[in-house]
């Protein structure tokens, strides 16, 4: 379980442009969390598998393994415990929202980046997310607990 | 001079007539003091003899002086005697000279002492010299009257050592100064007359009985030309003998005997300058104590400038005269009390009064008027105005009366003032009946033009409706017939259709531009477009008309013309196919060259610069005298061209009037069989100064799809096969049937709706991709069936594509689109060509990875959307940056700047490699990532620009692709320029 006052949420940032990582890391430190990036999906891929981030800021469009299959990916092997992935798309292209949506991202931003957007949406969903990390420790415990109990 | 010698004593009295005598004669007050000084001095053989005038004050002022030189000068200035008056006036009135014989024992004042003493004086005798206050009068000098008289002044008698005066010569002093008073009012008296004669303005003579000249004063000296010297004591018909010519010495005679005589208007010419002139003279007698007459005074007045104001204010008040008696206009002049002055004819006939102006003349206003205002059609109301204008008195002019008889006056009222004083009124009445039909007739005539004109305009629009729609169904169905199986005759058929349509459709163009043009609705567009693009537009439209006829056609662009200038590229870009156009036209051998240079370069800050255009052919040339007619409407050289060459006649006078609008001038120079240089010029903005593409010298690039519709070979076309459900909305069955004949060949099977109604119908009983839109529909049109399906309640999540099919192309007409949510739109005619790459547009909108094997080429109706540049910096970016980063926002941006030069550097190094090495991938590939970062910085020009390249890059030939790239970097410098005076100015400031 994570306690917000002990540790900062932690936010993985997966874009191939340098700059873009550069102004995304910029503007979530300046929100407080702690910030980790990567280049491309199969740095992400190999990130989480270190230590998994709370959210992951993830852009749709890159060389090699692209954001969709990269959410995919991260899906298939988490589950459950996959982080929520806020993917960024171009601001018309409505087939990549639908794509985003498809592979299990919980929801989207378009560049060009609106950074209130940005702050509000990574500040929900990071609520949302640790409030079912909650949800999902509260069920184990109980599990935990009807089998103890069973036994 | 010595008339006298010294005198036995006892002689003295005898001497006093004879002195005297000299006094009366002297000519002057000095010459009679000098005289008597001498004499006395002389006489009583005294050291010296001074006489002194008193003034006011008390103060002596020695006026004439006889000495020997025994004695110390006198002093310089006038001596106070105030002290030592009292005591001589003492004397005087006791008629007593003041006489010391001895300064040591004589009994003086202290006043007299220090005088006498500081003069060096032992003896000395004063005498008084008394003088009537009223001396005009010439009282006689009465002893016992002394009271009466002032004291003029002393003659006072000096010696250095004593001596006795005796009585006899006292008393001798004492009669002198008596003859000296006299002397001294007498000459008084004189002056006093000559003044009076010289002050008079007038001339004034005296004539003695002789008739000779006795008195000539100053201004008749001026008046005649004459001096006093050289007419005193001449008889007056000697010296001017015209007196007796004009009877002047009847006059005079007549004066001599006791009459006084006046002569007016006598006309004198001075002899010595031959002026003329005029005068008037009175003459009088002169007559004397006794009352015999002595002479004859005359007063001589010049009245010639008086004669003349006279003769001009008569010569003037008669032109007048002439000028209101033969007035158009009726005239009443009334003085301050509403008395008639001055009627004429006109007047008089104007209010049908039967009198003549002249028996108008003396009597009050008032009657008149109340005579004539049954003229009036309104009476009461017309005094009633009368009678305001007057009590105002402010000029009123042109007011309009109406009178019973259906006549209308024009009414003037002109306030007479002299010097700010109200003298009376002018009114001044105009028939005007004739002028106001004639305008009335005239405003009549205007509006029925007006209105034809309107009704013609109407029509022009209406017909060049009602035939484009056909028009537009012979080239779309012929375009599809050149595409099934025909034989060679039937394919020429079909080609000669086809062209014939296009040119029947260009005609119509040109006459509805020209007719925009007339009626000055021609509207130009401000948008950033590349120049060098254009160029090269038309000399790739033209090139295979030129090729066909075995002609070069060529363009060439000075190093310093900017790329990127402000304006409208569509009008630019039909000047120069008109005028390539032409050139081919009119050329059988050698070809056409566009030249493009920088005329006048203005100061760097203004951006603007002037460009010169050329467009030179070696073709047939123009004949002089045909040359004037260029550029006018309707003015094809001789019937035989437009046989032989076909058009308007009006391409030409349309280039004129746009680069007229363009503000330019345009001309022509050329030479029989040897060509002919159409240049000209417009004004722009320059974008931003740059480095100007390396592409000076373009042939024409035989690779680019050449798009002449009436030359576009569409069977090479392949369409973007996509699966979609087409609606095809047009009212008109022919229009319909060419679009739906076009994409059915393209492989679709698309729905049509006769209205906008129906196509509502269909919308939501299904749902379509794309929508292709007709505008001008009768009930609902095209604007309003979009904005209808925008708000459709969402039958299905995906809306369709609309495309506008539309005649017009203008600034309104994309705004409108825009506004109502329309996609895109397709200009009429249709063509295959045109109707593909919307198809393509519309899958690279939807699905960013479909891309179109077509070898399509933009079509210029492409251009339009393509020049709407982007900002270089978009600054709401940066400035979002910004107020995202905060405090850091500097540090932030600087290391932001710097990483993007150094990433874009290196992906446009490869992008140039990309497309050297031909390789589509990589092209793509670099075009979307330098576009990736150019976005992220609010580049949006330049992320166009990469984006037109990641989309079009298949269909463009590799010069074109080279043209894209140097556009890029043009503008990628441009960006990096940009922001680094962002970060000159904002962060170091």
């Amino acid at each position: 379980m994570l306690d917000a006052t002990l540790a900062q949420p932690s936010v993985l940032i997966v874009d191939d442009e340098r700059n873009l990582r550069r102004l995304l890391s910029h503007a979530m430190t300046t929100e407080g969390y702690r910030v980790e990036t990567a280049s491309n999906g199969n740095a992400c891929l190999g990130f989480c598998q270190q230590h998994l981030p709370d959210l992951i800021l993830m852009d749709a469009l890159m060389p090699e393994m692209d954001g969709f299959t990269c959410c995919q990916a991260l899906q298939d092997r988490y589950g459950d415990r996959c982080p929520p992935v806020l993917m960024i798309t171009a601001l018309a292209d409505t087939p990549s929202v639908e794509r985003a949506f498809a592979v299990g991202a919980v929801d989207y931003i378009t560049k060009p980046i609106h950074w209130a957007v940005l702050r509000q949406r990574v500040q929900r969903v990071l609520q949302t997310h640790l409030i079912t990390q909650e949800l999902h420790q509260a069920r184990r415990t109980i599990e935990a607990l009807q089998t103890a109990l069973g036994k | 001079m010595n008339v006298f010698k010294t005198p036995r004593p006892g002689h003295f009295l005898d001497l006093v007539p004879t002195t005297a005598l000299r006094l009366y004669q002297a000519e002057s007050l000095d010459e009679i003091l000098q005289n008597t000084v001498q004499d006395v001095q002389r006489l009583l053989a005294t050291d010296r003899v001074v006489i002194y005038q008193l003034d006011t004050h008390g103060m002596a002022q020695p006026m004439a002086i006889a000495a020997k030189p025994a004695l110390p000068p006198l002093p310089d200035r006038s001596v106070d005697l105030t002290h030592c008056l009292q005591r001589w006036l003492d004397d005087a009135t006791l008629q007593r000279p003041r006489a010391i014989d001895d300064l040591a024992d004589a009994d003086l004042t202290p006043c007299e002492q220090t005088m006498l003493l500081s003069l060096g004086i032992a003896a000395s005798m004063l005498i008084p010299i008394y003088l009537s206050p009223d001396w005009q009068r010439a009282t006689q000098w009465q002893d016992d009257t002394t009271a009466t008289h002032e004291i003029w002044g002393f003659l006072v008698a000096q010696q250095s050592h004593p001596r006795h005066w005796s009585p006899l010569e006292q008393s001798f002093l004492r009669q002198l100064t008596q003859h000296l008073f006299h002397a001294i009012q007498q000459m008084q008296l004189r002056q006093f007359s000559n003044r009076l004669i010289e002050s008079s303005v007038d001339g004034i003579i005296a004539l003695d009985t002789n008739y000779r000249y006795q008195v000539w004063n100053g201004p008749m000296e001026e008046l005649s030309g004459r001096s006093r010297s050289a007419v005193i004591g001449q008889v007056a018909w000697d010296v001017f003998p015209f007196l007796k010519d004009t009877g002047e010495d009847k006059l005079i005679a007549m004066a001599m005997a006791g009459q006084s005589v006046v002569t007016q208007n006598r006309a004198f010419v001075v002899p010595e300058t031959g002026r003329k002139g005029f005068f008037e003279a009175r003459y009088s007698p002169l007559v004397g104590p006794t009352g015999k007459v002595l002479g004859c005074l005359g007063q001589v007045r010049n009245i010639t400038e008086q004669k003349q104001a006279d003769h001009q204010l008569r010569a003037t008040t008669s032109r007048l005269t002439t000028l209101i008696q033969n007035l158009q206009a009726g005239i009443l002049v009334e003085d301050e009390h509403r008395r008639i002055l001055l009627a004429n004819e006109t007047f008089c006939q104007v209010f049908r009064l039967p009198l003549s102006p002249e028996a108008l003349r003396g009597p009050d206003c008032e009657n008149l008027l109340s005579q004539a205002a049954s003229l009036f059609r309104d009476p009461p109301a017309m005094i009633q105005r009368i009678r305001q204008v007057l009590k105002h008195r402010q000029p009123v002019i042109g007011e309009e009366i109406e009178l019973a008889d259906g006549r209308i006056l024009e009414r003037d009222y002109i306030p007479i003032f002299i010097d700010d004083d109200y003298q009376g009124h002018l009114w001044q009445y105009c028939d005007i009946t004739q002028r106001k039909q004639v305008q009335q007739q005239l405003e009549a005539a205007m509006q029925s033009a007006e209105e034809a004109n309107r009704a013609k305009s109407n029509f022009v629009a209406t017909m060049s409706h009602e035939i484009r729609t056909p028009l537009n169904a012979i080239i779309g169905l012929t375009d599809l017939l050149r595409l099934t199986q025909l034989d060679d005759e039937q394919q020429d058929f079909v080609d000669t259709i086809h062209n014939s349509g296009s040119m029947l459709l260009s005609l119509i163009n040109d006459i509805l531009d020209f007719s925009k043009i007339e009626a000055e609705k021609l509207e130009l567009e401000h948008r950033a477009f590349n120049l060098r693009r254009c160029v090269q537009d038309v000399v790739n439209l033209i090139t295979p008309l030129a090729q066909e006829k075995g002609l070069v056609v060529r363009s060439h662009i000075a190093a310093n013309v900017p790329t990127r200038v402000v304006g409208d590229v569509t009008r630019l870009r039909q000047v120069l196919l008109n005028l390539v156009n032409n050139g081919v036209k009119f050329t059988h051998r050698g070809g056409v060259t566009v030249e493009v240079s920088l005329k006048q370069s203005f100061a760097p800050l203004a951006h603007t610069a002037e460009l010169h255009f050329a467009v030179k052919d070696t073709g047939i040339g123009i004949p002089d005298e045909s040359r004037d007619a260029l550029f006018k409407a309707f003015s094809q050289l001789d019937a035989s061209v437009a046989r032989r060459y076909g058009g308007s006649g009006l391409g030409l006078a349309i280039c004129k009037n746009l680069v007229e609008a363009m503000g330019g001038q345009i001309g022509v120079d050329t030479q029989l069989s040897v060509g002919t240089t159409f240049h000209f010029t417009i004004q722009v903005p320059v974008l931003s100064e740059e480095v100007p593409c390396s592409l000076e010298h373009s042939e024409v690039d035989n690779g680019i799809a050449n798009l002449l519709a009436d030359d576009g070979d569409v069977s090479q076309v392949l369409a973007p096969q996509l699966p979609l459900k087409i609606l095809v909305v047009d009212d008109l069955a022919v229009n319909q049937k060419v679009v739906l004949k076009m994409l059915q060949w393209l492989g679709y099977e698309p729905d049509c709706a006769a209205s906008g109604t129906a196509a509502l119908d269909l919308i939501q009983q299904q749902a379509y991709d794309l929508v292709l839109m007709d505008i001008q529909m009768p009930g609902m049109d095209g604007y309003q069936t979009t904005e209808a399906i925008r708000q459709l309640p969402q039958v299905n999540p995906e809306q369709p594509w609309i495309v506008a099919m539309t005649a017009h192309s203008n600034l309104d007409v994309q705004q409108r689109c825009q506004q109502v949510g329309l996609n895109d739109f397709l200009s009429k005619p249709i063509t295959l060509a045109s109707l593909t790459e919307r198809l393509t547009r519309y899958g690279q909108a939807q699905f960013p990875d479909f891309r179109s094997q077509s070898a399509l080429a933009p079509s210029p109706g492409l251009q339009l959307c393509d020049d709407s540049t982007p900002p270089l910096l978009d600054q709401e970016m940066i400035g979002a940056i910004r107020d995202m980063a905060g405090d850091a926002a500097d540090q932030l941006l600087l290391e932001l700047i710097d990483n993007y030069r150094e990433d874009a550097n290196r992906c446009l190094g490869q992008l140039r490699q990309a497309i050297l090495d031909r390789n589509g991938d990589q092209i793509r590939h670099q075009a979307h990532a330098i576009r990736s970062m150019s976005l992220n910085l609010g580049a949006l020009s330049l992320a166009a620009l990469c984006q037109d390249l990641e989309l079009h890059y298949a269909a463009m030939a590799p010069a074109d692709q080279q043209l894209a790239l140097s556009q890029i970097e043009q503008t990628f410098a441009d960006v990096t320029a940009a922001l680094q005076s962002l970060t000159a100015t904002q962060f170091h400031a």
